[in-house]
């Protein structure tokens, strides 16, 4: 896919490049706008970051004066939007004191991402395939056996399967470790990933398949017949990719909703990912790391869509020539 | 000139559906000889698209062509075609040609591919010489600036020459066969006349029968030798063009007539249309399937099947009314 990526910014042009700027040009004033938006709920939010009882009032004001608290929001915004430019997105009030929270998210993050990764990996191929066993065998036991692994993997919570998985393939089989862990990452990411790729899985299966049931039922697929073509060939040159482009749709939130990382999979795994310091930077009021934190997830979702629309333009014939007019 | 290429015989095809099984096609038999054009007509729903599609083997499910039905190509039955022979009779020895371009085109496949892959399939030669036969092919079918189309995708052209393409593909490998399933229906009368000159032509070139499907008389006229009207499933008339045209002998064949509207006729005339709707091919009516709409209906059209009568060579109907003098002194004969 990346390399489809490249070759269509390179075949698209100028009127593809203009496109792209166009869209992280209006992406940056979005994420200003979540930025701000994220600042007047910090604001709102109940307590502060220094709700410690054994602090007195002077102390208090103390600590607000030294990190910019005291100021009008609008300033504290203002501040707050430079040093991001300067790639600086401030301390740590509370969960790690005065800690850059760059340093605390790099540590993380990519461990959060690693995972996600992995299970929107696993499951978005595996769904696929099941997918389309499921269409083209249609009406058989393959279909209804997808459909019942479909159904689990939607309704079943991905905290139920960690802990099943881990039960059974790591405490009674033994096969992987039950905890994750910084020498092994390759191995003890095998558990978390698979648990969270159930619900992708299930999905993307779903989809897939009502997908490629449409476009097997279309006219073009019986011209295609008509020429004498059948099997892979057909399947391949004709339907897969007209199945694809919907499929993309689904996919896109998936992808950010499992990089920034779940809470409870992390809780069992005790995986340090970005999802449970999230959590617990809301509960101790820890301005900062939430604003970070927020605006990564948001930073991430419009690079993802800004991504899958132009995967449309290279998939799509008909949305490339929209774009170039526009 | 007269050898027979294809024979079509006792043609039975079924859709299961939930409301029950669909007799689509309810032994429908004729022959086409080689160089000829046979044109299908009849209103929607009567059975020549599937037809058509039968001999193809196009039908999927929940279609189903039923056992003991006959498709002779060259004198071997198509329906029993193993999947290799299907493959190479598909695309070279019969194409076909569907209605809605813009809908049977892969909208994200340009339209060389689409051609070139045809090519590719049935002849061994390169990519590069088989693009060469495409362009050619796209200059043929009256496209301007065929390398610049070839490049295209079907979005990109304008209905009559998304028709063209699909013409293009069709003559790709030279077909004894062209099946074209209502060609001009999606197009406006202007095109419509160009992909009919245009597919006569080619035919000529190429030495190609064809099967046209249509509901157009007008369309007919222009192109074809002979005739077979459809009517719930089965034919109820054949003959020449000329035989259909001016000696029709069936009344829904002369009720089609009467529908056509002229351009000789007084305007502000109401137009003409056939009373009632098409029978309903989960049940199909006993006796004619034309007798709930038939404005000469007798007590037996409702309960026997008309035998076919010969009028002239090559020209037959299946109407009672032709068999006045062959029926029992004692059938109840006339309209209660």
């Amino acid at each position: 896919m990346i390399h489809y990526f490249f070759l269509a910014l390179l075949s698209f042009g100028v009127a593809m490049k203009k496109y792209v700027l166009k869209r992280v040009i209006t992406a940056i004033f979005t994420l200003l706008a979540i930025t701000l938006i994220l600042f007047i709920l910090m604001q709102l939010m109940p307590g502060s970051p220094f709700n410690d009882e054994k602090l007195n009032e002077s102390q208090r004001a103390a600590l607000y004066a030294k990190y910019g608290l005291d100021k009008p929001i609008v300033i504290q915004f203002f501040h707050y939007v430079i040093n991001m430019f300067k790639g600086d997105l401030g301390v740590s009030y509370k969960i790690s004191k005065n800690t850059p929270i760059t340093q605390l998210i790099a540590s993380r993050l990519p461990i959060s991402i690693g995972v996600g990764f992995a299970a929107v990996s696993i499951g978005a191929l595996i769904g696929l395939l099941l997918g389309l066993l499921a269409a083209f065998k249609r009406d058989t036991v393959w279909d209804t056996l997808a459909t019942v692994i479909s159904v689990i993997g939607v309704s079943v919570p991905s905290y139920v399967f960690a802990l099943a998985l881990s039960y059974q393939f790591g405490f009674k089989l033994d096969w992987f470790p039950m905890l994750f862990s910084a020498k092994d990452v390759l191995g003890s990411s095998v558990l978390p990933s698979v648990s969270l790729s159930m619900f992708t899985m299930a999905s993307i299966a779903r989809f897939t398949r009502a997908e490629m049931i449409e476009v097997l039922g279309s006219d073009y697929m019986l011209l295609a017949e008509s020429k004498g073509l059948s099997g892979n060939k057909i399947v391949f040159a004709h339907a897969l990719r007209n199945a694809l482009i919907p499929i993309i749709t689904v996919l896109a939130p998936l992808v950010v909703d499992l990089m920034t990382g779940s809470l409870v999979v992390e809780k069992i795994f005790s995986i340090p990912g970005v999802g449970s310091l999230l959590v617990n930077a809301i509960q101790s009021n820890d301005y900062n790391v939430v604003i970070a934190l927020s605006f990564i997830y948001s930073a991430m979702y419009i690079g993802i869509m800004l991504v899958v629309d132009i995967l449309y333009g290279v998939i799509d014939p008909r949305i490339r020539v929209a774009k170039e007019g526009d | 000139m007269s050898k027979e290429l294809l024979k079509v015989e006792n043609l039975k095809v079924t859709y299961n559906t939930y409301a029950g099984q669909v007799q689509a096609v309810r032994g429908v038999s004729f022959s086409l000889d080689k160089g000829e054009t046979l044109a299908l007509v009849g209103e929607s729903g009567c059975g020549k698209s599937v037809t058509a599609r039968s001999i193809m083997q196009l039908v999927h499910e929940p279609g189903k062509i039923v056992e003991g039905s006959k498709i002779l190509f060259e004198g071997k039955n198509v329906a029993e075609y193993d999947q290799k022979e299907l493959a190479a009779f598909r695309g070279k020895d019969a194409a076909i040609i569907f209605q809605d371009a813009m809908a049977s085109l892969n909208p994200t496949m340009t339209v060389g591919k689409q051609i070139v892959e045809n090519i590719l399939h049935h002849n061994k030669v390169s990519k590069k010489e088989a693009k060469a036969r495409a362009i050619d092919l796209l200059n043929k079918v009256g496209i301007n600036n065929p390398e610049q189309r070839f490049k295209q995708y079907p979005h990109e052209l304008s209905g009559g020459m998304r028709q063209r393409v699909m013409i293009a593909i069709a003559f790709a490998n030279d077909p004894k066969l062209l099946i074209a399933d209502e060609p001009t229906t999606a197009l406006d009368v202007t095109i419509q006349d160009q992909i009919i000159e245009l597919i006569r032509k080619l035919k000529d070139e190429h030495d190609a029968s064809i099967i046209l499907i249509t509901h157009d008389l007008g369309v007919v006229a222009g192109i074809a030798d002979r005739v077979a009207v459809m009517y719930g499933g089965v034919i109820v008339e054949s003959g020449s063009a000329s035989d259909i045209f001016y000696h029709a002998k069936h009344p829904y064949t002369k009720a089609l007539h009467d529908a056509v509207p002229r351009v000789d006729e007084v305007s502000g005339k109401e137009l003409v249309s056939i009373a009632g709707a098409p029978p309903d091919l989960i049940n199909p009516p006993a006796g004619c399937p034309f007798n709930t709409r038939c404005k000469y209906c007798m007590n037996i059209c409702k309960k026997e099947v008309p035998p076919t009568m010969q009028f002239g060579e090559g020209h037959e109907a299946a109407c009672f009314l032709h068999v006045l003098d062959k029926l029992p002194k004692d059938a109840e004969f006339l309209n209660d």
